[in-house]
């Protein structure tokens, strides 16, 4: 009789997770994983429990488990009671808002993209790679702008920047430390079981720092992973405990954990094109199993349901993108990524994390919890309005509307002759005035003090030989 | 002469494959000639159907692993001419760089389609790859970049190579890449895919 909460039925259920885990464990400690950096290696040679042969390392169990244990995650405050679009990152095709050509993205883009996803709330990491900055700034460059145009960016648990080099770190540690804002560090697995070398050495450089770290890790079912996706997220799962487990035993002075952002992530490949693909049906119930498995670990979820295999913001990307975010929301995620992206993370568009925050919002008032009671049965509203009358100019009416009805921003409910009135814009045309218009109007800057300090450490970074040489891997050395 | 060799590569057929090639090698038919009409004539069919996408990656690689166990009992047997009929091929992905998968299928379509690849790995410094492709002679040289630092890296790469060797032919790929930025950097060419790597080393080859 009464209406009650939205439910999804499907996924892992306990006892699969319980049997997961099981095995996950069983290939931390019997496998193992290839960590190739001897100083941290030799750092791991000091802990009981840790079986070291040449580079393959293999953790015992109940460091995995203690490794769980300690990890904390701090959400932010806007991250416990909102929902969260986590934009996307680092994309180096972009689409021109005039041109709707796809072009290399420049400092400019990278501002005003930030700028609109603030304006939308959004927080993750840095849109675009401006490809008109010498190599050794881009970073720089993307945690500048993201300090200097929003409120969120590169400053919470959803980003997952790369910070490529030790002198790279360090000054990106500098900046944060000027801006107030958080630095952490990330080391990325490459599956099958090993560690990007690089990353390790970033890692061994800011062990005594207090810098909180995190592992990633993305094997590629029938690739780097085996075939089926449930496999593929079980190697995700072991590859993850190992890498969290060797940054607890080495990085003792910072939180360590499980990036959300990826948190088990598997995904699927597509054999015709040989290549990733975000947005299909497998990757979607990848989504329901990943948040079984971060409801298990006590690990925030993050629905990965924002990407697309589409390649323009079209019919394909909002339905994939839609129901991917639907089918998440049912289950319980609050918060999605990877606002803005195409082509499976080769494309950034404004236009489509636009369109993003519009599917969130309409998801949003789709599972809103709807009061049931007298008051919005209106019985005595249909007992009053006579035959052939009209409900329009009723107090009620006037008093009720905005709040019974969601007002989309983007999402046209005019009917034909008042579209055709209004220019007849196709959904892109449309978005891209919307875009235009918020990247205008939105104010928000960080204050002047920060922004002076942060200007003085990318005039030294620019000057400093030792920060460029660090990006010289082929230079005639 | 030889239908059901090409059939047995199509199908991935391994054993079959091999047999078939012993079969004709007893026969005494000219190793070049079962090389040519028999496996590379299967591979072709394969290479234009996954260019099609008729084929899919997994059918794809189980006929250049049967095209590899064939060749495994004609290669000691070929005149050297024959042998490096295709061309050498250097491939690697460059240093600062880890990422192999889309290497790795280009070797291996690459293989299927009869040239001799020296595969040098990932993280590979520009030395090293220019060093074996002057050792080698080798036609084609093709670098694999993932990330957008190492992505950036490949244009001075591209400059020490020409510096040091010509007339090698220069392809890359990789995810972040498009073929505006390969022209940018002076690249001969840029495949998006496997398939599309092997048609441009024809191409860039000349054979």
């Amino acid at each position: 009789m009464f209406i009650k909460d939205f439910t999804l039925h499907g996924g892992l259920d306990k006892g699969q997770v319980d049997i997961m885990n099981e095995k996950a464990l069983y290939l931390v400690e019997n496998v193992g994983v290839n960590i190739p950096h001897e100083g941290i290696v030799n750092l791991l040679s000091d802990y009981e429990g840790v079986k070291i042969e040449k580079n393959m390392v293999k953790f015992r169990s109940d460091l995995v488990q203690k490794a769980l244990e300690d990890a904390h995650y701090d959400l932010p405050d806007y991250g416990k009671d909102r929902w969260i679009i986590d934009a996307g990152a680092h994309q180096t095709s972009y689409y021109d808002l005039d041109t709707h050509k796809l072009r290399a993205p420049t400092i400019k883009d990278l501002i005003d993209l930030t700028i609109l996803g603030d304006a939308l709330d959004a927080v993750g990491s840095a849109p675009v790679v401006p490809l008109d900055v010498p190599i050794h700034l881009q970073i720089l460059s993307m945690h500048k702008i993201s300090y200097e145009y929003s409120r969120f960016r590169c400053n919470d648990i959803y980003e997952h920047m790369d910070k490529p080099t030790p002198e790279c770190a360090d000054y990106l540690y500098e900046m944060a430390q000027a801006a107030g804002k958080r630095f952490t560090f990330g080391i990325w697995m490459i599956s099958p079981r090993s560690f990007d070398k690089n990353g390790l050495k970033v890692a061994y450089h800011l062990l005594d720092k207090g810098v909180p770290m995190w592992i990633s890790t993305m094997p590629v079912a029938g690739v780097s992973g085996p075939i089926t996706m449930l496999s593929t997220l079980l190697q995700s799962m072991f590859e993850h405990m190992a890498g969290l487990t060797m940054l607890n035993l080495i990085n003792t002075k910072g939180n360590n954990y499980i990036a959300p952002d990826d948190a088990f992530e598997a995904d699927p490949f597509d054999m015709k094109f040989s290549t990733f693909v975000y947005g299909s049906a497998e990757y979607t119930r990848a989504t329901l199993h990943k948040i079984s498995l971060c409801d298990y670990y006590n690990i925030p979820v993050i629905a990965k349901s924002l990407n697309t295999a589409a390649k323009e913001p079209d019919a394909q990307a909002s339905f994939e993108n839609g129901v991917h975010t639907l089918i998440a929301g049912l289950a319980g995620a609050r918060a999605f990524r990877t606002g803005g992206l195409l082509s499976c993370a080769e494309i950034y568009s404004a236009e489509m994390l636009v369109i993003n925050y519009e599917i969130i919002e309409y998801i949003k008032n789709i599972l809103k919890k709807e009061e049931f009671n007298d008051r919005r049965l209106m019985l005595d509203e249909i007992a009053e309005v006579g035959p052939g009358q009209s409900f329009i100019g009723r107090r009620s009416t006037f008093e009720n509307f905005r709040k019974e009805y969601w007002e989309p921003e983007l999402f046209n409910h005019s009917n034909l002759g008042q579209w055709q009135e209004m220019g007849s814009k196709s959904a892109w045309q449309y978005t891209t005035e919307l875009v235009k218009k918020k990247i205008k109007e939105h104010e928000y800057r960080i204050d002047d003090e920060a922004r002076k300090e942060l200007d003085r450490i990318y005039e030294k970074a620019k000057k400093d030989k030792k920060l460029e040489d660090s990006f010289k891997f082929n230079r005639g050395k | 002469m030889f239908d059901e060799l090409p059939e047995s590569i199509i199908r991935g057929d391994e054993e079959e494959a091999k047999s078939l090639t012993q079969k004709y090698l007893d026969d005494g038919k000219e190793p070049g000639d079962i090389l040519q009409n028999g496996l590379i004539a299967g591979m072709d069919v394969v290479g234009q159907r996954f260019k099609i996408y008729e084929m899919y990656l997994p059918e794809v690689i189980m006929s250049a692993t049967a095209m590899k166990s064939a060749m495994g009992l004609l290669k000691p047997l070929l005149l050297k001419t024959e042998r490096s009929a295709a061309g050498m091929v250097i491939m690697a992905t460059i240093e600062g760089d880890v990422h192999d998968i889309g290497k790795n299928l280009v070797t291996m379509m690459l293989e299927g389609a009869g040239y001799d690849i020296i595969d040098l790995g990932v993280d590979v410094q520009i030395e090293k790859i220019i060093e074996t492709a002057e050792k080698e002679k080798a036609d084609v040289i093709g670098l694999s970049a993932l990330l957008t630092t190492t992505m950036l890296a490949l244009e001075p790469s591209i400059e020490m190579i020409r510096k040091k060797i010509s007339p090698v032919k220069i392809m890359v790929g990789g995810s972040p890449l498009t073929q505006e930025f390969a022209d940018k950097i002076g690249a001969d060419g840029f495949a998006p895919d496997a398939m599309r790597a092997v048609n441009l080393t024809r191409r860039l080859a000349g054979k």
